[in-house]
C-alpha cells in the first residue's frame, strides 16, 4: 500500500488561476520524497490539502488507504506536519510545546514527559527545556517545531524547508533525524524544499514542481533517463570544433550529455584529430540541479513553442 | 469534554497568565473599576457628610428615583445611586473587555503568531476547537469578573456598615447581574470577537472593534444616571434571555463557517 495517493489533485482560491493543476502522484511506505519547487509553486497548499486544511477544488487524494474528506481527523493522528506558516507557542517552554501538543493527540501523560525529553535531546534542545521559546533563536524554533511534528509517533512527516535557518551542525542532525526515522521507523517524509543540493543527499525519490504543475516524479535515475540525462562529458580543452556538439561553461571548459564510456572516448579522440587540445576530462553524473533546471527549461521551450 | 479539549483550554489559560499584553488590561480596569473607584465614591460619602446643602443639588435627580431615595442620607444615597444606577453598567464593562481581550489573543492571536494552523494539524474537530476556545475565553472571562465583584462587595460593604449599619451587597438586583447578566454579556461579547476575528488580521485589531460593545453599555449607564431609564430585575432578566438568545443563534452561525480553510 502507498502511504500518500494523489490522482489528478486541482485546486484554485479565486476560481481563475489553479494553485494546482491535475497533480497525481503516488508515494510508497518509507520513502524519503523530495518535493521540489520555487517559491509559490504549489508545494504547502498541497501539504495543506493532504492535511485538511484545504479542501481541494478537484481529485481525490488518500493517506494510508483513507480518503481525505471522510475522516480527517484519523488521517491528524497519523501524520506530523512542519510548514514555514505554522508556528509553536512562543509563550510556552519548549518542554510545554511538545506536552501540549502531545496531548492534543491523546498521549498519555507519563508517556508524554518521557517522549518530549527523547525527542528534545535528539534535536538537542534538552538543556533549554525549560526556556520559554521566545528567547529562543529561529534555527532552536525550527527544532522546536519538528520537535511538534514528531511528539506523536507518526507514520507520514510533511517537512517544509526543514533545514532553512539552521546552522550546519544542527542541519546535519535535522537531516540524520530524519533519514533515522526513515530507516528505523519506516517513517514516510514528504520533504518540500527549492535547496536541491540537499534533497539530492537526503531523498529516494523526487517530484519537480512549477506553477502548480508537476514536470516530473521519480527516482533520480528514472527522471534523468526521461531526458537522455545520466552522464555528462566535462572537459578542459582548448580549439573544440562546434560540429562536436559542446556547450562551452567558461574559460576553455566544455561539456555535453553523453551515454557512457564509448561515447566519451569516440569524443575525446575525435577532438584530438581535429586538431583540438585536451587538458582534463571526467565523467559527470548529473546533479539533481542541473536535472531540475533541465525540466523546467523544456517547459519553457514547449510553451514557447506552442505559443508561436 | 474530551483530554484534547481540557489541554487546549489548559494551554490558553497558561497563555494567559503569561502575557503581559493580556494581563495587564485584565488586572487595570478591574482595579480601577472595583478598587479605586468604590474608594472614591467612600471617600465622596465622607464628604457628603459634612456638607448637607449638596442634598439640593440633587434635587432634580431625585424626584426621577423612586420614593425610598427621599428618605436616604446625602452619604447613603450616593452610594446607593452608584450601587443601583452607576455600577450595574460600569461593571459590565469588565467581562466585554476580559472577553474582549482574551477572545482576540485566542483566535486572531493564533493566527496571527501562526500557531492556529499548528492547532488544525492535530486530531481535534473543528466543533470540539471552538468549544474549547470558547469555554477558554468564557471561564476566565467569569472568574475575573467574580472575584471583581468579590473584592467590590467588600469595600462597598465597608460603606454599608458605616453609613447603613448593615451589609449592602450581594443584593438581588446585583445577583442577577453576576450570575445571568455577565455571562450573557460574556458570551455575546465573546461571540461577536470570534466573529470580527474571521476578518481581522491582527490582535490589535480585532481589539477595537470587540472594544465598540462597549458603547451600548455606556448608554444604558447615561441613561440610568440621567433618570431616563430605571432598569428593574425583570427587565435584567429580559435583557439577559435576549443575549443568550441572540448567543446561541451566532454562535450557530459561526460553527457552521468554522473552517481550516476560513481560520488560516
Amino acid at each position: 500500500m502507498n502511504a500518500i495517493n494523489i490522482d489528478n489533485l486541482n485546486k484554485t482560491y479565486d476560481g481563475q488561476t489553479n494553485a494546482l493543476n491535475n497533480i497525481s502522484l503516488k508515494i510508497p511506505k518509507g520513502e524519503i520524497f523530495g518535493f521540489l519547487g520555487p517559491n509559490g509553486s504549489g508545494k504547502t497548499t498541497t501539504v495543506r490539502i493532504l492535511n485538511g486544511i484545504l479542501t481541494a477544488t478537484s481529485g481525490y487524494a488518500e493517506i494510508l488507504g483513507r480518503p481525505l474528506g471522510d475522516n480527517n481527523i484519523e488521517i491528524h493522528r497519523s501524520c506530523g506536519v512542519m510548514t514555514e506558516s505554522s508556528s509553536c507557542y512562543e509563550n510556552l517552554t519548549a518542554k510545554q510545546n511538545l506536552v501540549f501538543f502531545g496531548k492534543m493527540h491523546g498521549i498519555d501523560e507519563r508517556q508524554l514527559d518521557e517522549r518530549s525529553d527523547s525527542i528534545l535531546k535528539r534535536l538537542g534542545l534538552l538543556s533549554v527545556k525549560d526556556k520559554k521559546v521566545k528567547s529562543f533563536s529561529s534555527g532552536m524554533k525550527k527544532r522546536v517545531s519538528l520537535g511538534l511534528a514528531l511528539v506523536h509517533n507518526p507514520q507520514i512527516l510533511f517537512l517544509d524547508e526543514p533545514t532553512s535557518g539552521l546552522d550546519p551542525e544542527n542541519a546535519l542532525n535535522v537531516t540524520k533525524l530524519i533519514k533515522e526515522l526513515a530507516q528505523e521507523n519506516r517513517v514516510t517524509i514528504f520533504l518540500c524544499t527549492h535547496q536541491l543540493k540537499y534533497a539530492e543527499e537526503i531523498c529516494s525519490l523526487y517530484s519537480f514542481i512549477k506553477d502548480g504543475y508537476i514536470l516530473g516524479v521519480g527516482t533520480f535515475y528514472q527522471l534523468a533517463s526521461r531526458k537522455n540525462a545520466t552522464l555528462r562529458l566535462k572537459i578542459r580543452a582548448k580549439n573544440v570544433s562546434e560540429e562536436f556538439g559542446f556547450e562551452n561553461e567558461s574559460n576553455g571548459i566544455y561539456s555535453k550529455d553523453i551515454q557512457g564510456d564509448e561515447e566519451a572516448n569516440m569524443l575525446i579522440q575525435r577532438i584530438l584529430k581535429n586538431g583540438g587540445q585536451i587538458y582534463e576530462a571526467v565523467q559527470q553524473k548529473w546533479t539533481l540541479e542541473q536535472l531540475y533546471f533541465k525540466y523546467i527549461k523544456d517547459i519553457k521551450d514547449m510553451s514557447s513553442s506552442t505559443s508561436l | 469534554m474530551k483530554g484534547n479539549e481540557r489541554a487546549l483550554i489548559s494551554k490558553d489559560m497558561n497563555e494567559i497568565t503569561s502575557s503581559k499584553r493580556i494581563i495587564m488590561p485584565m488586572t487595570i480596569l478591574p482595579v480601577i473599576l472595583t478598587v479605586f473607584l468604590p474608594l472614591l465614591i467612600l471617600a465622596g460619602a465622607k464628604f457628603m457628610e459634612r456638607d448637607p446643602s449638596i442634598m439640593e443639588r440633587m434635587e432634580p435627580l431625585l424626584t426621577k428615583l423612586p420614593s425610598e431615595y427621599s428618605e436616604f442620607t446625602p452619604p447613603q444615597l450616593l452610594i446607593r445611586v452608584a450601587l443601583d444606577l452607576m455600577y450595574p453598567s460600569f461593571f459590565l464593562v469588565i467581562p466585554i473587555m476580559c472577553s474582549g481581550v482574551i477572545g482576540a489573543s485566542s483566535f486572531v492571536g493564533e493566527k496571527e503568531r501562526k500557531t492556529l494552523e499548528s492547532l488544525l494539524y492535530t486530531p481535534i474537530s473543528m466543533v470540539q476547537l471552538l468549544r474549547a476556545k470558547i469555554l477558554g475565553i468564557f471561564v476566565p472571562t467569569f472568574i475575573i469578573t467574580l472575584a471583581s465583584f468579590v473584592v467590590f462587595c467588600i469595600i462597598f460593604n465597608i460603606g454599608g456598615l458605616i453609613y447603613f449599619g448593615n451589609f449592602i451587597l450581594p443584593s438581588l438586583q446585583w445577583l442577577i447581574i453576576i450570575f445571568w447578566i455577565t455571562p450573557a454579556i460574556s458570551l455575546f461579547s465573546l461571540t461577536f470577537t470570534v466573529m470580527i476575528s474571521a476578518r481581522s488580521k491582527t490582535f490589535q485589531e480585532a481589539l477595537q472593534v470587540s472594544g465598540l460593545l462597549v458603547i451600548p453599555v455606556m448608554l444604558v449607564l447615561v441613561t440610568q444616571m440621567i433618570g431616563v431609564l430605571l432598569i428593574s430585575n425583570s427587565v435584567m432578566f429580559i435583557v439577559g434571555l435576549v443575549l443568550y438568545i441572540i448567543s446561541l443563534i451566532l454562535i450557530n452561525r459561526i460553527a457552521a463557517k468554522f473552517v481550516p480553510e476560513k481560520l488560516i
